[in-house]
């Protein structure tokens, strides 16, 4: 936020002492006036608050016994809070970028016959507008196409808010077997003007 | 004005914090299956036919099938038993602890004609003769005394499976007789049958 | 006079303030955060379930009962075991312990024999089968490697039976000749 002063003089003034010297039938001013007018300009701001965790870990994802052995278990969903996130103009909506968690430890290639090396899963950002900016990523067993985004509803009046990013319902493409290793994904979320992507 | 100063602690490289605390990755490292193989071998025993052996064949005409021909069982002149002896091999096979039985349907040789059985005095009637086995590791003897008529059994255990031959010596001794030795033979065809057994004890 | 002083003086007051205003940090009309989120898979074999009959390979008789001789024509139906997966590479090891007589366990005599040996084979995970021999001197082929991930039936096969000793023995007289063919799934580094 910027605060001018902006000093305007009246040419009046300025040219009071030059009237000062001349004899004339004008009697001298008892008193005299200088405006200052102030403006001050505060810019437009969104600021999204520290994450409450940097990093969102599912731990291990596949179940190791029962009739599902060795496919994709049924994960908690998980939080993370970013608190004290603001916008002080109206007409803003988050945005949510979600990757899906791909295999790290597979080189990359594709997975074999019945298994996939990727999961999918909702992410939901929440507490700003009406409607929720969520994405649910859709990446295929071998891992492309891994990332969607959601985009929120129109939030119209400055607000201050912890925002609440939320991931869950974690998928593997055709419910196949999980080649082993780490996988990773990723969340962005953006706060800004409502219509500008 | 506070607020907008807060500046960002930007996220993390993720690769870093990606290594998970080791969890129990050892849960099923490794599955196994067994299949069990069954089978069964049930106790049996084989028996061929008779072979006649080359050596110890003494007044012997053959073996004709199953029957066992003495060439003369009769001296000539003295109408007295004449020796004889002959081994026949069986090749035979039993393979569980079982027992071997020598049978003798007459307990000696008789006459074939019912009607030279009446005793006749000075006269032998009936021919006594050893049937010695040998099965394995076992040895079994059945005396064929020819006193009486009757059927005679010698039975032998055996304690473990054996395959190989089964050795009956018959032997008629020089002058057999059921009466005295050397009692002169009534006339006729004497005869006796063998049987060789193997069974479960 | 003192006022066109003071005005100068103002005039350059209000140069610096601006200029030091220039140097303050500026916040922007979007702020982004990206989070990582991260998960894994253990490395892990499940051994599938049996689809064919029960788990065992029933052989029946052994011996043809004419000679006592072990059958030339012992043959079992294959077993499957459908739906076996490791997560990761892995090796399939098969192992197997001759037919062996349970109730007849002296030393047989001679001319017999206690025990069948017989080939085992696991096909369908590997593209070399793994085989093992009962009897046979080293069994190089009973483990077999699977470079990567791999969900698959697997096959077991058993034959080529031959007495124990030789194929001239026969086998002692027992009701129940048993022996155990294993199959092993282990993940591989």
């Amino acid at each position: 936020m910027n605060a001018k002063f902006i000093l305007a003089v009246s040419g009046a003034a300025l040219l009071a002492p030059a009237q000062s010297f001349a004899a004339t039938t004008t009697p001298p001013a008892t008193s005299v006036q200088a405006d200052v007018t102030v403006v001050g300009r505060v810019a437009s701001l969104c600021v999204l608050g520290t994450p409450s965790s940097p990093q969102i870990d599912v731990g291990q994802m596949a179940a190791t016994s029962g009739t599902r052995v060795g496919k994709i278990a049924t994960l908690p969903a998980q939080s993370v809070v970013l608190d004290g996130s603001f916008c002080n103009f109206g007409g803003t909506m988050l945005t949510v970028d979600a990757t899906a968690l791909t295999n790290l430890d597979d080189g990359g290639v594709a997975p074999p016959a019945n298994f996939a090396r990727a999961v999918n899963y909702t992410a939901t950002a929440s507490n700003w507008a009406g409607i929720n900016a969520a994405a649910t990523t859709a990446a295929l067993g071998d891992g492309s196409s891994a990332t969607k985004t959601g985009l929120g509803g129109t939030q119209g009046t400055p607000k201050l808010s912890a925002i609440n990013l939320e991931v869950s319902n974690f998928t593997v493409p055709t419910d196949s077997l999980m080649v082993s290793g780490r996988y990773q994904g990723a969340v962005r979320i953006t706060l800004g003007p409502a219509g500008v992507e | 004005m506070a607020a907008g100063r807060a500046t960002l602690s930007l996220a993390l490289t993720a690769l870093a914090l990606a290594v998970p605390a080791g969890s129990a990755w050892a849960q099923a490292a490794s599955a196994k299956q067994d299949f069990a193989v069954s089978g069964n071998t049930p106790a049996v025993c084989t028996l061929q036919r008779g072979r006649i052996q080359a050596g110890g064949l003494v007044n012997i005409a053959g073996l004709d099938g199953d029957t066992l021909r003495i060439e003369n069982l009769a001296d000539r002149q003295t109408l007295a038993t004449r020796a004889a002896s002959a081994t026949i091999s069986f090749a035979a096979m039993c393979n569980f602890p079982h027992q071997v039985r020598i049978e003798s349907q007459n307990n000696g040789l008789w006459p074939t004609d019912a009607r030279q059985a009446i005793a006749v005095p000075g006269f032998a009637t009936a021919v006594p003769y050893r049937a010695s086995l040998a099965w394995g590791a076992v040895n079994g003897t059945l005396d064929a005394q020819a006193n009486v008529r009757r059927q005679a059994t010698s039975l032998t255990t055996v304690a473990d499976p054996v395959v190989g031959d089964v050795l009956v010596r018959i032997e008629i001794a020089q002058g057999a007789s059921n009466t005295q030795v050397n009692a002169p033979l009534v006339a006729g065809t004497y005869d006796d049958t063998v049987r060789i057994f193997l069974e479960p004890r | 006079m003192r006022k066109l002083t003071a005005m100068f003086s103002l005039v350059l007051a209000l140069g610096g303030a601006a200029a030091a205003q220039a140097q303050e940090a500026t916040g922007s009309t979007t702020d982004t955060k990206s989070l990582s989120v991260t998960g894994n898979v253990p490395a892990m074999c499940a051994g599938g379930t049996i689809t064919s009959g029960a788990g065992t390979f029933p052989l029946g008789v052994l011996i043809d009962t004419t000679t006592g001789l072990l059958r030339t024509d012992l043959a079992a139906p294959d077993k499957v075991l459908a739906g076996s997966f490791c997560s990761t590479r892995s090796t399939i090891t098969i192992g197997a312990t001759a037919l062996a007589a349970q109730n007849f366990t002296s030393t047989a005599p001679s001319g017999f024999s206690r025990s069948v040996d017989y080939t085992a084979t696991a096909q369908g995970w590997t593209v070399t089968p793994a085989a093992y021999t009962t009897g046979a001197a080293a069994n190089a082929a009973a483990t077999q490697t699977r470079a990567s991930a791999f969900s698959g039936d697997i096959t077991v096969h058993i034959g080529d039976f031959a007495t124990t000793g030789g194929a001239a023995l026969r086998p002692v007289a027992d009701n129940s000749y048993l022996g155990t063919v294993t199959i092993t799934l282990a993940t591989a580094n």
